[in-house]
């Protein structure tokens, strides 16, 4: 749960996953959709500060008003920003790709995009993050009550997926460590997978901070740590052996990062996604009996059961 | 046992096969000769009947028997072959010089050089390659014995000869495998595969797998500190080890490349390259080799040795850069543009060096992803992703 949660406010879903072109935006729609669809108030956001283009795959060429204008003051609030999609339950906040100092927020702004998501009139807020995994990318993330890492069945994918986990658990760390300088130290070298004092795990850290600085700080870093837990969806799958991929940064992150990561599910590889964005056909239409959109809804109703 | 040679050809390779293989034993110098005759080419047969000599006290035949061996190994490409029976050749009488250069200006001239392995053995200098043939020991292991066992320290390095072994992935692996119900099979590692980590060459490393032997195998291994002093006395073996993990063209590859594991190649040091530009035009521009001891996606510290070729002002703070990771990637070096941060000397055992860091300018997406994938996990991560990578989801195909 995140840090920022009030009983009214909106659940934040963010989609991430370190590589670009595995399906983030892909993914952030079908879930966007699939909860429309049932009747809860859903925004999507394209987060995606340095290349948005969440919009083009909803089939709007122009937008109208774009994050940005939020963040130079032309609007006070994130609502008004919003656009109405074709969707009934659906609307939108457009990145602003042209823009290049938002692809770096500083501080303040990314603590007022922050402050202002918790405050949208909507049941669910859907955080389409852009490639990479840059502080910026990571602090969105780990804001999120569904923190959901895309992955596809390819070894480099899987490879940044678990990276990308990996160093949103240092970022978190480091975060928390930021005020005290021996304790941040120790994190940095953690963070190093090659460091020489032989910290392999994060386990390892733990237990060095246990001995060496402060053992009730390990069991608040523990803790830290153990409160995200993430998702991993494997988006075009097209084989059996595919609808593993998630399985794997699960094992691995359990052995090295101390986390469980829960293997949502995976998005069966969908040839009329590949029709439709090359007609440039918004993805919100897709047909309700297609694949990835039978594969979605599945799970977003594992979710919000568990809810 | 006679074997009657009056058979046709099907059935005298049939025999031959099973001389090679271990299940016919032939016990009788005349009746190898015979087998010989038949195939006075074949540098296996030839090493058996080496081997025969041996054990019979033979040791003028034997030695012959040997460097013919040797000689057809390097006809056939089998270079490491080659070597382990020049190596048998010279345990019964060391060799003059002549004989030593002799051997060595052949293996440089007729070894082969197609594979990564091939080259590690065949481009070495003569001092480099009696330095280690003087530290290779060989291994014999019957059919069943364990080589390796999961998590178990490994710090010897093995190069198989011939026989053929079984690498089975860790019971983590295997188990998560069965939870998908897929059924995991052992990886075959034959002639020219490498067991062990070689990399990081100055610290212990566990095994990531079990290996046991399918039937009689022939190994020869370098305990890894001997080779580490080796390669510090020779820098041109510690080169050639990294091209070991350098990706290649698979088609042009023998199984040497396909079984040095991915992931191992993160255990490997990051060479840098680095070239600082002139000041103002004036004086001339500075090259510099040193290795990444801490990279980033946002930077790099290098270690740039004891000797280092310009003045403590010439790499100062500020300074730009210009740098070239070898990642041992397919695709290519990364490029890159940084400053240096900071710079200082560091005490280590026996040798100070200078470590200098530099932060990195904006890189091109390709860069980005490629540094972070290097940069997504230690060597133990890499290995258990690849693992369950090949066993989990790898199509059966590739």
């Amino acid at each position: 749960m995140n840090d920022q949660y009030k009983p009214n406010s909106p659940k934040i879903w963010a989609i991430g996953g370190g590589k670009g072109g595995v399906g983030k935006s892909l993914v952030s729609i079908l879930i966007a959709a699939e909860l429309a669809k049932l009747n809860q108030r859903t925004i999507l956001i394209d987060a995606d500060l340095g290349g948005a283009n969440l919009h083009t795959m909803m089939g709007i060429k122009t937008p109208v008003r774009t994050l940005n204008d939020f963040v130079t003051r032309k609007y006070s609030s994130m609502e008004e920003i919003c656009i109405q999609t074709a969707v009934n339950n659906l609307r939108l906040i457009c990145g602003a790709s042209e823009i290049l100092s938002l692809a770096n927020p500083q501080y303040a702004q990314k603590h007022k995009i922050v402050q202002n998501l918790t405050q949208l009139p909507a049941d669910h807020v859907i955080l389409d993050l852009g490639a990479g995994t840059s502080y910026n990318v990571l602090d969105f993330f780990l804001i999120a009550d569904y923190p959901i890492v895309v992955v596809t069945p390819q070894p480099i994918s899987i490879q940044n997926a678990y990276g990308f986990i990996r160093n949103a658990i240092y970022r978190k760390l480091s975060r928390k460590a930021s005020q005290q300088s021996t304790l941040n130290r120790l994190v940095k070298t953690a963070m190093d997978p090659k460091n020489e004092h032989q910290l392999r795990t994060i386990q390892d850290l733990f237990k060095s901070v246990d001995q060496t600085y402060n053992p009730k700080v390990a069991r608040q870093l523990h803790h830290a740590v153990q409160s995200i837990r993430p998702w991993v969806v494997t988006n075009n799958a097209k084989d059996k052996r595919d609808h593993n991929a998630g399985r794997i940064i699960a094992l691995v992150a359990e052995k090295y990062l101390a986390i469980r990561v829960e293997n949502l599910g995976s998005i069966d590889y969908d040839p009329q996604i590949d029709n439709m964005l090359s007609k440039m056909k918004p993805l919100c239409t897709l047909s309700p009996d297609s694949p990835a959109r039978r594969d979605t809804g599945r799970m977003v109703y594992r979710l919000l059961r568990r809810d | 046992m006679k074997i009657s040679m009056n058979l046709n050809d099907e059935h005298q390779y049939s025999i031959m096969q099973r001389v090679l293989e271990g299940t016919l034993a032939v016990d009788s110098v005349e009746e190898f000769k015979e087998i010989l005759n038949i195939y006075p080419e074949d540098p296996q047969l030839q090493r058996k009947y080496a081997d025969l000599l041996l054990a019979k006290s033979l040791l003028d035949e034997a030695q012959g028997a040997f460097h013919k061996a040797s000689m057809l190994f390097i006809d056939q490409e089998m270079n490491l072959q080659a070597i382990v029976a020049k190596i048998l050749q010279w345990s019964i009488r060391k060799p003059d010089h002549d004989e030593g250069q002799h051997f060595h200006k052949r293996l440089s001239q007729k070894g082969a050089q197609r594979t990564p392995l091939q080259r590690f053995w065949s481009h070495m200098t003569y001092g480099e390659l009696v330095t280690l043939m003087l530290r290779l020991v060989r291994v014999k292991l019957s059919t069943g014995q364990k080589l390796a066992c999961v998590d178990e320290p490994a710090n010897d390095i093995y190069f198989v000869v011939s026989g053929t072994l079984a690498e089975t992935i860790s019971s983590d692996c295997q188990y998560e495998a069965s939870k998908a119900g897929l059924e995991t099979e052992p990886m075959l590692l034959g002639p020219n595969d490498i067991i062990g980590n070689i990399f990081p060459l100055d610290k212990p490393t566990a095994s990531y797998t079990d290996v046991v032997a399918v039937n009689d195998v022939e190994l020869v291994k370098i305990a890894k500190p001997v080779l580490y002093d080796a390669c510090r006395k020779y820098p041109n073996i510690e080169t050639l080890l990294r091209n070991i993990y350098k990706p290649e063209n698979i088609d042009k590859c023998d199984r040497a490349w396909q079984t040095v594991r991915r992931s191992v190649r993160f255990g490997v040091p990051t060479k840098v390259e680095i070239s600082l530009p002139s000041e103002g035009g004036g004086g001339s521009q500075i090259f510099l080799t040193g290795i990444a001891v801490d990279l980033s996606l946002g930077g790099v510290c290098v270690d740039l040795g004891a000797m280092v070729q310009a003045s403590a002002e010439e790499i100062g703070k500020g300074r730009p850069v210009q740098l070239t990771l070898d990642l041992l990637n397919e695709v290519a070096t990364v490029n890159l543009t940084g400053k240096i941060v900071w710079q200082r000397h560091q005490d280590k055992e026996d040798e100070a060096s200078m470590l200098i860091g530099i932060r990195f300018d904006s890189m091109d997406a390709t860069d980005r992803e490629l540094l972070t994938e290097y940069c997504s996990g230690s060597v133990g991560e890499q290995n258990l992703l690849w693992s369950l990578w090949d066993s989990l989801v790898k199509p059966d195909n590739a």
